[in-house]
């Protein structure tokens, strides 16, 4: 059943439960990346993208079709997704970077070897600080200073976290990149072999 | 370097915003058990409220039944108290006629003075006299009442007897022979409209007529409906006291009926008061409508919070009251002269303005970031649009209206009784049950002062679906017709005595001032 977004909302604001499920099965999907962004693993991420989703039926009344509901439900699960981390001190403790080589390759070539699921894994295994600051950076469109407000941090601490943060990563894609090539020239010297 | 970052985050929101995971079954089972729950919370919720207002119509209903029951039960007594007395006087009537009848064969002359009946020792208004031997009066038109003495209370139809050449000589209280130059007729009419008359030409002398004047007797028989009320005033029924129907009201032309209580001749003349009473005899239960402009005179907080007395503070001066009202009816049955008891349905409205603050942002109570505004409802929590993180500020101010559903049950006390005017105090109880609240938030960002906007929101966080109130007045009724009185309460006081919240940094008790006029109608 094809059905707009306002009919949907308003489904779910009077109680129906067909809307309830259309409403999951539309927004899941897309949210589960959002809080997989956020979280160590998936389960964590269902966890956050449930207690997100009972969130969105409480509070729907307050949206007043201005805007997209999509952008105001990721909102909601980011928001989710960092009290869930608050709850679990996740935020604050911030690893030293080791020396990391400031070398990168194209992003045509990382995205031709690397898998998206990878990238996002590389996310997920960021520490709790780092990834807080990249993730609300870089996909949520936040400035340091308003980073800073919502985790209690400095503005510098926001910047010196999301510098961090870009260098791991790097780190792990080149590394990521030396064993795909290796297995790549292993695989090839086999064949020859 | 700077380029290098921003190839790197390309990279990843190119990545990754694509991507689309399927939750996996765990997920999709605890969804459809959250959906389950919450439809079942949702039909809870609103089962409860029903059952809630039906549970009061049901009472209200029953309590009505109960008091139209006892209206109607009334009123067959009396229609059999009626129906018992007009045949008590038609079997009288008969009694008396055959009685005369007799004596008037076995005596071909009329007898001086005959055996008279139990009489009225007072007359009634418009009549001269009452004869010494029990005979009765006689009226200015030359007819006489006689009481019956087998009739309690009062005989409707009027026996006259004529002895002619006899008459009656209301001076002297005799019945003297010789003075036959009134008319002579025997009327009587039964109640079933069946008649009989003859009348005899008044010289003729060979037999003792009985007038039944009906022209009075039956016709305020068939007003009795009217005067059935006096009749049956406790005071009447206490001194066994006959109270004889208005005959001033009638034509000054008309007889009279006689009335006759075979143990007490303590015959009453016709009492104004009780027939003015009599005309517009009520039921005890009557129906008002009202209307009421409140004044808030203020609150009392209970709070646990820290920050309790700045809270409090801050709606003391922030909330400004804008208009409010009640309107609704009200039943009421009087258990007394004094004293009634009044259940009611009205809807009551407060609004009010919240001046510009600043309020930032925080976690709320469903671990959400955003703002809120405590307020004496409950807090409400202001709707985000964008990504809010604590600490920002936005100038807020607001206009609410929160209202009720009430169910008032008050006890008057009436200082005097019935008259124009009278005083009374009134005290009582009233559940107020939730209907809504709407609130219109007006914001301005803090920083940013060109950014602003309004929001709608209909939902106050911790505000309790019913809270309970006490009710004190004194008022004022002034009796307006025979069935309506207008009556003003300028003194009445509602408190609070459960909070208008709860969970809430500060709950609320407030205190209204009341003036209500209304219109009550006293059903017959």
């Amino acid at each position: 059943m094809d059905v707009s977004e306002q009919q949907l909302i308003k489904g779910c604001l009077e109680g129906i439960p067909v809307f309830h499920q259309m409403l999951y099965k539309r927004y899941a999907s897309k949210m589960l990346i959002v809080c997989m962004r956020y979280s160590n693993s998936r389960e964590e991420a269902e966890d956050i993208l449930q207690e997100g989703f009972i969130t969105v039926f409480e509070k729907m009344y307050q949206f007043r079709m201005q805007g997209s509901f999509e952008g105001w439900v990721r909102r909601i699960m980011v928001n989710k997704s960092l009290e869930h981390l608050r709850k679990e001190s996740k935020i604050y403790p911030i690893q030293p970077i080791d020396n990391i080589e400031d070398k990168f390759v194209s992003p045509e070539y990382v995205l031709s070897t690397i898998e998206a699921k990878e990238l996002l894994k590389m996310i997920q295994e960021l520490p709790p600080a780092y990834k807080m600051v990249f993730n609300m950076y870089v996909f949520d469109g936040m400035t340091h200073k308003e980073i800073a407000a919502a985790l209690g941090i400095a503005e510098g601490t926001s910047k010196s976290n999301l510098s961090d943060a870009r260098k791991v990563l790097k780190k792990k894609i080149r590394r990521n990149i030396l064993m795909e090539e290796k297995i790549i020239y292993y695989e090839q010297s086999g064949a020859r072999e | 370097m700077e380029q290098e970052n921003e190839i790197v985050d390309e990279l990843f929101r190119k990545a990754i915003e694509p991507l689309e995971a399927e939750p996996s079954e765990a997920f999709w089972k605890k969804a459809s058990e959250d959906i389950i729950s919450k439809t079942a919370k949702a039909n809870d919720k609103k089962a409860s409220r029903w059952r809630l207002i039906a549970f009061i119509c049901a009472g209200g209903l029953v309590a009505l039944g109960y008091f139209t029951f006892r209206m109607q039960n009334g009123l067959q007594k009396v229609e059999q108290q009626v129906a018992v007395m007009k045949k008590i006087q038609n079997l009288n009537t008969e009694k008396i006629i055959a009685e005369q009848n007799k004596s008037a064969t076995d005596k071909e002359v009329a007898p001086a003075t005959l055996n008279a009946p139990q009489i009225n020792t007072e007359k009634p208004a418009g009549i001269n006299t009452t004869s010494r031997d029990g005979y009765s009066a006689k009226t200015p038109n030359n007819t006489y009442a006689y009481n019956n003495r087998n009739v309690k209370r009062v005989s409707s139809a009027v026996a006259t007897h004529h002895q002619n050449p006899l008459s009656a000589d209301a001076n002297e209280g005799d019945i003297n022979a010789g003075q036959a130059n009134e008319p002579s007729r025997v009327a009587v009419q039964e109640n079933s409209n069946q008649s009989i008359s003859s009348s005899q030409p008044s010289s003729s002398n060979s037999q003792n007529l009985l007038q039944i004047h009906t022209q009075h007797g039956l016709g305020w028989w068939n007003d009795f409906e009217k005067y059935k009320d006096a009749l049956t005033t406790p005071a009447a029924k206490n001194n066994s006291q006959v109270i004889t129907p208005p005959i001033a009201e009638k034509a000054a032309t008309a007889s009279v009926p006689a009335t006759a209580n075979p143990t007490n001749t303590n015959t009453v003349k016709p009492d104004s008061t009780a027939l003015k009473n009599a005309d517009v005899a009520l039921s005890k239960f009557s129906a008002s409508a009202f209307f009421s402009p409140d004044d808030m005179v203020g609150y009392n907080f209970k709070s646990s919070s820290p920050y309790a007395n700045t809270m409090e503070n801050t709606i003391r001066s922030g909330e400004k009251e804008k208009f409010s009202y009640a309107a609704g009816v009200n039943a009421e049955y009087s258990l007394s002269s004094k004293v009634s008891i009044g259940v009611g349905v009205a809807y009551n409205s407060y609004s009010f303005s919240i001046a510009p603050c600043v309020v930032t942002a925080q976690m709320q109570s469903d671990g959400q970031v955003g703002y809120s505004l405590v307020t004496s409802s409950g807090v409400i929590d202001c709707p985000n649009y964008g990504t809010v993180y604590t600490g920002q500020k936005l100038n807020m101010s607001a206009t609410s209206s929160r209202s009720y559903i009430s169910i008032p049950v008050d006890i008057k006390y009436y200082f005097n009784k019935k008259s124009a005017f009278r005083i009374y105090v009134k005290a009582g109880l009233e559940p107020n049950i939730f209907v809504s609240e709407p609130t219109t938030m007006n914001w301005q960002n803090y920083y940013y002062k060109n950014q602003q906007g309004s929001y709608g929101v209909s939902y106050v966080d911790g505000v309790r679906d019913i809270y309970l109130s006490g009710n004190l007045g004194l008022g004022l009724e002034f009796k307006a017709g025979k069935y309506f009185s207008l009556f003003a309460e300028p003194l009445g006081v509602q408190g609070a005595i459960t909070s208008l919240d709860k969970n809430t940094p500060v709950v609320s008790y407030p205190m209204m001032g009341n003036a209500t006029l209304g219109i009550t109608y006293h059903f017959k």
